[in-house]
């Protein structure tokens, strides 16, 4: 065989023959990986959830425990989420538009709650404010409550969703560089009316990406919330953890029907987030061509 | 270029005073107290602890579970990625989209889905118990719960890197002699590699602290089948603090010990190619 | 509005970007800050807006200092190297934005803002691009929006930095044309900052010729291409050979500056014909000259007598007519 160079044209179609063949056979891998490892789950969660049919998926999802949990999980991502964007966007800021000794540190440390363990990330707070904790004595003799509470939930779940706002606002305004606040500054604007005229209208959609992937996870957090919370049905409850506990009490309809919940506003949040993708690959594309 | 601040760009020390500020409050200071709690432990007592078979065997549960976990991923991972970046076919577009499920579904609803699904009455389980083999409540059925939530992981890393490497370098190397494996094995592999590697540990370090989807499907059986987060909330139910946190620093010193690792051998893979 | 700036020093780090700068710039002049990448030309154009602060020295707008006025308090025109169009704007909405951020109480009237944009499309010849993005407008017609946004607000100087930099060769030309044209109508000080001799000897009323952060020469065009204060200016400004008398002594001359004939004459020196290129009007030769490796290189009309019938190898006599510098 000498005439296995290129130039050859029928050797170069026979490795085009060998590329759709083994092309066909790793598109089928893909869907059969997609199948197993992520439609199946779904089809489960929805299939055990209409087993007893709509009536009793609905009576699960209103019942009061299920409303309660609900509504504990929006105050805490309520609160979370905004807290982290107003940090977010301070972290992004302060990192991508200036130099400073220590910056490298700095945004390790940001994305530091990422490697923690969620029951970690639970555990620390029991540490500090729980009876054995640091300011336990004090906050008993003040009647204050936060661990096995709503604030420790709140907390545990800020904990978890620090990073999410600024990993995405960091790369955006570094490739946005500093010339339209300067052309901004220089055309009269003040502090103010830069950030909110050329600032914020570029990193919106970065900002929206954060948000949506930063409420997903406060919505979802389990260990975290699960170490604080104290489990009291109707009370210190989030939709993921009254999830375990109706699983634990063999009452998987139920369990399976606020689960289908969740994956519904999970399904919800892809949209946001393949939407707001989509926007910011434009932005991205338009300062590249800068 | 040690200190250049824009004097027209305003908000230097505000915004890294609260960014300092916010980090120190929520992160810093709570995670310097889980040391500070443990200096309160003789050296010996936490040894003891930490030394004990049952967190012995949790941990290396834990490790284990998500070694194999990471390990898988970075297999499927990497088709997919390449399938995605490389390939137009029916459906691309939704498995790109469905690619990041796992970050967006809450890991409790992941943990009794796989749960659902591995039991020897589910739906993939029953076939498993046909052919004589067991994964819900084994550590099977915990790599296999740690491969759906870190699968996202390798997938983006990987893409946007495959999607910078220039078709017109593997077919520089086509027209240069290289055959389709030598193509992969000198051109794709080294510029892949970093990537590949943040990945891994990226997924390798989540296994191990993964608690939500894992707890529903392990069965949780002292000394067989019960992950090392799960034995700090037993601890913890138990109102054994001192035991809890222990086995907490234990977990971050050992994850912290891999990052380093990881990050080591990935400056030295960049440094050689 | 003059320009006066004195005693100006400024570091990055271990980094000396501006080395005691000294300059003065006229009422309604074109003047080019012209040198090669890493100068300090740029640095030196922000500090006069007020986007770097100097470590020290002083800059004045018509004498009166501005050192610690503030830069949105300057009214300067800045046009960045890439525009720094708002790129979520309109056209439109980018030249109105310096009208629209004045305090409420000077703030003109939406109606008049229309009017006064209009007007300044008009002049810049986009007015019917006023709904379009910048994503969609070519690199020129970008360039002429970033200079109609800092016209708007009326400014005492215009500031360029390197105003043609990021456009292709035939737009940059007519571009350049219409600057200098533009600012015979406005005259307004404007600096610009070039690397390209020829855009500022084309353009510019003065040149300040910069080198490592010190100015090497101020000057009109002419002046600073007749009479270079150093053979960094001369070799800057143009082409040139360096002709070696002995090891220690060389002239400096343009390839135009040279004369050519077939046969030895007084002051001839001899050379050997490396190489003839016609470029259109003129033709290159390079010749070699047994004294040193350096090539000397020669342009002459192409229909020169000493042209005719020459080949490679042959033997030229040359002699530079115009010696401008003998520095060493």
């Amino acid at each position: 065989m000498t005439s296995t160079t290129l130039a050859n044209p029928s050797a170069a179609r026979v490795a085009q023959r060998g590329n759709v063949w083994g092309r066909r056979f790793l598109i089928a891998a893909a869907w059969l990986i997609f199948t197993l490892f992520l439609l199946l789950p779904l089809y489960v969660v929805v299939n055990e959830a209409l087993k007893q049919g709509l009536g009793t998926f609905f009576t699960s999802i209103l019942e009061p425990d299920a409303l309660s949990a609900l509504k504990l999980t929006l105050i805490a991502v309520g609160i979370s989420v905004p807290l982290n964007v107003v940090f977010g966007v301070a972290a992004a800021w302060c990192v991508s538009k200036y130099d400073f000794k220590g910056k490298s540190l700095l945004v390790t440390l940001i994305d530091l709650p990422f490697s923690v363990s969620p029951v970690i990330a639970g555990l620390i707070y029991v540490l500090m404010f729980g009876a054995q904790g640091w300011f336990g004595p004090w906050l008993q003799d003040h009647d204050i409550q936060i661990v096995f509470a709503v604030p420790g939930i709140v907390l545990a779940t800020i904990f978890v969703t620090v990073p999410f706002v600024a990993r995405e606002l960091i790369p955006l305004m570094q490739e946005q560089g500093t010339q339209e606040e300067e052309a901004a500054r220089l055309l009269g604007a003040n502090g103010w009316q830069m950030f909110w005229h050329v600032t914020l209208p570029n990193i919106k959609w970065g900002l929206i990406y954060g948000v949506v992937l930063c409420t997903a996870r406060a919505m979802g957090e389990f260990g975290a919330v699960s170490v604080v919370s104290g489990h009291i049905r109707g009370m210190t409850n989030t939709l993921p953890l009254h999830v375990e506990i109706l699983y634990n009490e063999y009452n998987h309809v139920a369990a399976f029907s606020v689960a289908s919940l969740l994956l519904a506003l999970a399904i919800f949040i892809l949209l946001l987030k393949q939407w707001s993708e989509s926007r910011i690959n434009r932005l991205k594309a338009s300062a590249a061509e800068e | 270029m040690s200190r250049r601040i824009s004097p027209v760009i305003p908000g230097f020390g505000l915004t890294l005073g609260y960014t300092l500020f916010y980090l120190s409050l929520l992160v810093l200071i709570p995670l310097a107290a889980m040391f500070i709690k443990t200096t309160q432990l003789s050296w010996d007592e936490f040894i003891a602890i930490i030394s004990a078979p049952r967190v012995l065997a949790a941990l290396k549960l834990s490790f284990v579970t998500a070694l194999i976990a990471a390990l898988i991923n970075g297999v499927i991972g990497t088709l997919l990625a390449w399938v995605l970046v490389r390939y137009k076919f029916p459906g691309r577009k939704i498995i790109e989209a469905m690619i990041d499920l796992p970050f967006a579904l809450p890991t409790a609803v992941a943990g009794i889905a796989l749960t659902a699904l591995y039991t020897p009455t589910g739906l993939i389980g029953q076939f498993a118990d046909s052919l004589g083999f067991k994964v819900a409540y084994t550590p099977l059925g915990i790599s296999l719960a740690l491969t759906f939530v870190t699968l996202p992981f390798v997938v983006r890393t990987l893409q946007p890197v495959l999607a910078d490497i220039p078709r017109e370098v593997e077919e520089a190397a086509t027209c240069l002699g290289a055959k389709p494996l030598q193509v992969i094995r000198y051109v794709l592999l080294p510029a892949l590699l970093p990537a590949w590697l943040t990945g891994f540990s990226l997924a390798f370090a989540r296994g191990i602290g993964e608690y939500g989807s894992v707890i529903f499907i392990a069965g949780n059986m002292p000394m067989k089948t019960e992950i090392l987060p799960l034995l700090i909330m037993v601890k913890l139910d138990q109102y054994d603090y001192a035991g809890a946190t222990a086995i907490g620093v234990l977990m971050l010193v050992v994850s912290f010990i891999l990052l380093l690792f990881i990050n080591l051998l990935q400056r030295r893979i960049s440094t050689t190619s | 509005m003059s320009i006066q700036i004195s005693k100006v020093n400024k570091h990055f780090g271990a980094f000396q970007a501006l080395n005691n700068i000294d300059l003065n710039i006229q009422s309604g002049e074109l003047v080019a800050l012209l040198g090669p990448s890493g100068c300090g030309k740029t640095t030196l154009l922000r500090i006069i807006a007020g986007l770097e602060t100097p470590d020290t020295g002083r800059i004045a707008f018509h004498g009166e200092d501005v050192s610690n006025r503030e830069v949105r308090e300057r009214n300067v025109g800045f046009v960045f190297q890439h525009y720094a169009l708002f790129r979520h704007m309109t056209v439109f909405n980018n030249v109105a934005f310096g009208l629209r951020m004045k305090p409420k109480n000077e703030r003109p009237s939406e109606k008049i803002i229309a009017e006064k944009v209009h007007d300044l499309l008009n002049l810049v010849q986009l007015d019917w691009l006023a709904d379009r993005y910048p994503e969609q407008l070519s690199g020129g017609q970008r360039q002429r929006i970033a200079l109609a946004r800092a016209l708007a607000v009326e400014p005492k100087v215009l500031l360029l930095d390197e105003p043609f930099g990021a456009l292709d060769a035939k737009v940059r030309k007519e571009l350049r044309r219409w600057l200098a044209r533009l600012h015979e109508e406005v005259h307004l000080t404007s600096v610009f900052v070039t690397h390209d001799q020829e855009e500022a000897m084309e353009v510019a009323d003065r040149i300040v010729v910069m080198n490592k952060g010190v100015i090497e020469q101020i000057g009109a065009p002419a002046e600073v291409y007749e009479n270079p204060a150093s053979d960094f200016v001369y070799h800057f400004l143009g082409d040139s050979n360096r002709l070696y008398l002995d090891p220690e002594n060389h002239i400096l001359f343009r390839p135009h500056e040279v004369a050519l004939t077939r046969q030895a004459e007084a002051d001839y020196q001899a050379a050997e014909v490396r190489d003839i290129r016609p470029l259109g009007a003129i033709t290159r030769i390079t010749l070699k000259v047994n004294s040193q490796d350096e090539p000397i290189e020669a342009e002459v009309i192409k229909d020169h007598a000493s042209l005719n019938g020459l080949t490679r190898g042959q033997i030229l006599y040359f002699k530079p007519k115009a010696v401008t510098t003998a520095h060493q």
